[in-house]
């Protein structure tokens, strides 16, 4: 069980630590030392990612000034000029070239399912990719509480969640969104996180989740 | 699939992290959810949303619309079945809405541009700020001009706008002081209105009475396309064919409209009065004028004869003034044959066409738009083509050419109390846009300087004369596509020291600003208002927000207005905020405002008042529905409908000099002389100065004039025709797929692309064929489109619809975004930057020639 945990909080701190890649970029994302452990992390989950970390940390460490990184992340995410790599997931799931589609409302349906919803001052859509990674952060961080509280049914559920989110949502758009951000990305830490993003991801839809839900019914059959 | 086991993680590895980051024990707040649920929106099964009236500004028609709500996310849109102006049909371009509001390339959220070098190659470097960090920069730079005492250095541009508009494009500029509200009408249609006021004394666009006609005249205008009541006339056209109403389109292309007429009379480019003249000279040589409105002579018999003067005591009119003169100034001389040499139409055909219409008469109209004056020399084309329904009796009488029963609101509360020493002072400085001036009379409900003249204002800013703008606000505008040489707008916004532009898409004019201020879309995300004629009525809607704003948007209108009155009262100017509290409490409550949505609903409440309030409805005179309060009227769509029009008050009633319609303007008279007056000069030499030739009492009659144009023929041997596309909701649509997949649907256009369209008898002579790409080149510049062989166009002529040649505003809009890459080319960058000046008026039709080679 405990082991089971610790994989869950080290999958649960992976989605957490990516979603703050995905803010806009201040002193705090170095302050806060979020690829120092980005890097202590997500190579034990994944190797390859290590190699991309490692050249986001130094990024880090060797700039002197935001502003380089701000255009960067203003280009990709933010417009408001040619947007790079759109960060919301309507615009890979569906062929419309819209925000706000039917699959933002499927999300929003998951949130409404899991009991969460967007913070008020929060402008975006609800696929906005650094929602969905704080989206997993928290289906993840639930199946450990109730995991914690023997809910096997409440962990159950969030389990359930996690895999259908995966599986219709951030599994389904990670690859096309990562490959817009890679290849429009100038500075080495974008192009890296994209690197690091869908490797992790990858690993962890494919094999990990999985992995995971099998093991959880291990545990729950020998309580 | 495979299971892999999953690594060993070591607990005290996740553990440090979790602590470092704060996470443990989830003491940190996540930075975009929290527990709860969403309660904006309940996920239902499509069928079960909800129909929410609004309204759309997509163009002037302004139609009470209703749209489908699922979710909190709009699906659909229809017409608002209640409203007696476009009883319930919508035309194809409202649509277009749903897809510029769920646009991924909007504006976000503020941005700040970081590289302060401005030019059009140059990379603004936007990056996001918050509201309050815009704001404050905003206030900062006005600030700025308060302490130096230059606030008269502050402008405000205005595009398309709601009722609320006097709030922050009159109000904010007096407070802070200054003179420079600049707004887009006079690329609108200034000279449109031009003929009507100084023929009937009426300033505005008419109403056509097309339910009771049996003849019409579409001069100019494509009703089934663009301007005006687009969503009524596609049907009443329907209902008017099935009932036998004759219709003629005089247009020099083959519009919308004239594929639906009777009649096609492609006139040459700029060549309109020639034929309004003729008809004229028809109408009263053929003795069918009316007897009723204009008058006869005394015997009963008919003396207008060709070529022959007429004694004028012989004549007595009735309700017009001036019949005789300009028959004997003018008309005499004008027939058919003589047009036709001029303008292109047989002889044969204005003959009929004249007496046809004449003999409908009174139930007869002639519908006339901007392309018969909107052109350097249109200002008496303007007055001749209205003037029509003057001698047929048409005005103001049922079937034909009407006014409107506008509701009488409230105003914008006068902010004079509130303007201190220096804006008193400084807000009676010289305008930007040169108004007034010996050269632009924008003559205005008769008044020297009384309209605006938009597309100088970057002649003024390049000159600096009178003075160098610094502090400009734009909102729901884009003049560097919307006004003709817009490499002049490039030029002058590059020298603006501070540009904020409220906007919901990155424009080519957003490329030279320091701040962009998203904006709410009018149709969904803000309350908005407007009332329209249409169909003999008129209506009012007001409209609530119905969804909750897409990305970090504020209405430029109100919510605006009121960041930037706390931020000037932060840094100690405390005027604006206290001219917010004292004057728009709700008027039901007596509440003071306390935010920016407040302020927009208490706004709307105040202007609106006398339609919803029954006391304040009587105090007022209004017609037509009537409501218990706001909530009733709210309840019940908040949509007001006027009583029926009624027909013939205005007879000998007109706001002109001699209460009649007048064929010899007494009205421009007196504005030309004061004009002149006001420099020292004679009414003649004004003439000469906006570009006319004529001379004496000519002025004052509509006559013809030969078309000014841009480029000499052996150079540019093609008159430039421009025409507007369906769906081009004034040129913001550009980023919609739906525009650009059914760009086809403009005759001759295709899609997905930009067509020139050329008569192929000269595509011949030109060695070019259907689908070359070729270069389109003007005197002041070049384009590229495809090329299209039509023969709905004259040869001599090409034609090419506007709404193309985006550069910027999106990924769909623009060939290549990244790159600055128009798809084809805007029609204005070649064509030159005219004006009918005595409206003030930008020119866009008949002004000019360009010559075509392959690219």
């Amino acid at each position: 069980m405990k082991e089971f945990l610790d994989r869950e909080q080290a999958r649960a701190l992976s989605y957490h630590l990516l979603a703050q890649c995905y803010g806009f970029p201040t002193e705090a994302l170095k302050e806060e030392k979020i690829a120092d452990h980005l890097l202590q992390l997500l190579p034990l989950i994944e190797e390859s990612t290590e190699e991309s970390i490692e050249k986001m940390k130094k990024y880090l460490e060797e700039v002197k000034d935001l502003q380089e990184l701000q255009l960067d992340f203003s280009k990709l995410f933010i417009g408001p000029q040619n947007l790079l790599a759109p960060p919301y997931g309507s615009l890979y799931l569906e062929n419309k070239g819209q925000i706000m589609g039917e699959s933002t409302y499927d999300v929003v349906r998951l949130f409404n399912e899991a009991g969460v919803k967007k913070l008020k001052d929060v402008k975006e859509p609800q696929d906005h990719i650094r929602i969905e990674l704080e989206f997993m952060y928290c289906l993840i961080d639930e199946t450990i509480i109730a995991c914690k509280e023997g809910s096997w049914e409440k962990a159950e559920k969030y389990i359930r969640l996690q895999l259908e989110f995966l599986n219709h949502h951030l599994g389904r758009w990670i690859k096309p969104f990562t490959d817009n951000v890679y290849n429009h990305a100038e500075t080495v830490f974008y192009k890296n996180l994209a690197l690091a993003t869908v490797n992790y991801i990858k690993q962890d839809y494919l094999e990990d989740s999985l992995a995971m839900a099998k093991e959880f019914e291990n545990i729950k059959g020998q309580k | 699939m495979k299971i892999t086991r999953r690594r060993f993680i070591e607990g005290s590895i996740v553990a440090g992290i979790a602590t470092a980051i704060g996470l443990e024990g989830r003491r940190r707040r996540l930075d975009t959810l929290e527990e709860g649920v969403e309660t904006s929106v309940e996920v239902k099964p499509l069928v079960k949303g909800e129909w929410k009236p609004t309204g759309c500004l997509g163009c002037t028609s302004w139609c009470a619309q209703e749209a489908y709500i699922v979710d909190g996310r709009a699906i659909k849109i229809r017409g608002n079945k209640n409203s007696k102006v476009n009883r319930g049909y919508t035309c194809p371009r409202s649509h277009l809405s749903l897809q510029q509001i769920y646009d991924p390339d909007r504006i976000k959220q503020p941005m700040k541009r970081t590289n302060f070098k401005k030019g059009i190659s140059e990379d603004p470097g936007f990056v996001p700020i918050s509201w309050d960090e815009a704001m404050d920069m905003l206030a900062d730079k006005i600030m700025e001009l308060r302490k130096n005492d230059e606030t008269h250095k502050f402008m405000l541009f205005r595009g398309r706008y709601t009722n609320a508009r006097d709030l922050v494009y009159s109000s904010v500029p007096k407070i802070i002081g200054s003179p420079n509200n600049i707004s887009h009408s006079s690329i609108c249609a200034e000279a449109e209105k031009f003929g009507p006021y100084y023929t009937q004394g009426y300033w505005n666009y008419r109403d056509y009475d097309v339910e009771n006609t049996k003849y019409m005249i579409c001069w100019g205008a494509d009703p089934l396309c663009s301007n005006r009541q687009v969503s009524h006339y596609l049907n009443a056209f329907g209902e008017m064919l099935r009932d036998g109403v004759k219709i003629v389109t005089i247009d020099p292309k083959y519009s919308n409209t004239a594929a639906k007429s009777h009649v096609w009379m492609p006139v040459k480019p700029g060549e309109d009065g020639a034929l309004a003249m003729a008809m004229a000279h028809v109408i009263l040589a053929e003795g069918l004028w009316s007897r009723e409105f204009a008058g006869d002579f005394k015997d009963g018999k008919n003396h207008f004869v060709a070529g022959k003067t007429v004694d004028q005591d012989t004549f007595e009119e009735n309700h017009t003034y001036g019949v005789i003169k300009w028959w004997n100034l003018e008309l005499k001389d004008r027939t058919p044959e003589w047009a036709e040499a001029v303008c292109g139409v047989d002889a044969a055909t204005i003959r009929k066409v004249a007496v046809e219409f004449a003999k409908a008469a009174p139930y007869a109209l002639v519908f006339m738009g901007g392309g018969s004056n909107m052109q350097v020399r249109g200002g008496y084309n303007s007055m001749a083509v209205h003037a029509l329904n003057g001698l047929v009796g048409s005005i103001d009488h049922q079937g034909g050419a009407i006014t409107g029963r506008s509701p009488k609101l409230n105003s914008i509360p006068d902010p004079d109390d509130y303007m201190d020493e220096m804006a008193q002072k400084n807000s009676k400085m010289k305008k930007m846009d040169h108004r007034g001036t010996k050269e632009f009379p924008a003559l205005k409900d008769g008044k020297s300087g009384g309209g605006v003249v938009t597309n100088r204002v970057a002649d003024g800013i390049l000159m600096e004369d009178p003075y160098l703008p610094k502090v400009v606000i734009g909102y729901f505008n884009n003049f560097n596509y919307s006004c003709p040489q817009t490499d002049r707008w490039n030029k002058a916004m590059s020298k603006i020291e501070f540009f904020a532009h409220c906007v919901t898409n990155y424009s080519e004019m957003s490329h030279f600003a320091d701040l962009l201020l998203p904006s709410t879309h009018h149709m969904m995300e803000q309350m908005s208002s407007v009332a329209q004629k249409g169909n003999t009525y008129t209506h009012l809607w007001v409209s609530n927000r119905v969804i909750n704003p897409v990305y970090d948007v504020k209405n430029p209108e109100t919510e605006v207005v009121w960041l930037l009155a706390e931020k000037l009262a932060e840094k100690g100017f405390k005027n604006m905020m206290e001219y917010l509290k004292d004057n728009f409490k709700d008027p039901e409550t007596g509440k003071e405002p306390t935010n920016g949505i407040e302020l927009e609903l208490y706004t709307y409440k105040i202007l609106t008042e006398p339609v919803w309030n029954p006391a304040k409805y009587e105090e007022k005179g209004n017609n037509g529905d009537k409501f218990k309060d706001w909530n009733d009227f709210m309840e019940k769509g908040g949509l007001w409908n006027s009583d029926p029009y009624k027909y013939k008050n205005l007879w000998s009633n007109m706001p002109t000099e001699t209460q009649k319609f007048e064929f010899y303007s007494e009205t421009l008279k007196k504005a030309l002389e004061g004009h002149a007056e006001k420099h020292n000069t004679t009414v003649d030499d004004i003439l000469a100065t906006c570009k006319y030739t004529a001379e004496g009492e000519h002025a004052f009659i509509p006559h013809y004039e030969e078309p000014y144009m841009e480029g000499d023929k052996e150079q540019f041997p093609l008159a430039f025709i421009e025409g507007k596309s369906r769906l081009a909701r004034e040129g913001r649509s550009g980023n919609c797929s739906w525009f650009q997949e059914f760009k086809d649907s403009d005759p001759g256009d295709i899609k997905w692309g930009d067509a020139i369209k050329i008569n192929p008898e000269d595509a011949a002579k030109l060695g070019l064929k259907d689908g070359d790409t070729v270069k389109i080149i003007s005197p002041v510049g070049e384009g590229i489109a495809t090329l299209k062989t039509w023969v709905g166009l004259r040869p001599g002529t090409v034609a090419k619809t506007y709404g193309q040649g985006h550069w910027a505003y999106g990924h769909i809009a623009a060939e290549d975004f990244e790159n600055k890459i128009a798809r084809g080319s805007n029609n204005n960058d070649v064509m030159p930057a005219d004006y009918e000046r005595l409206s003030g008026s930008t020119a866009f039709y008949g002004s000019f020639r360009v010559r075509i080679e392959k690219a």
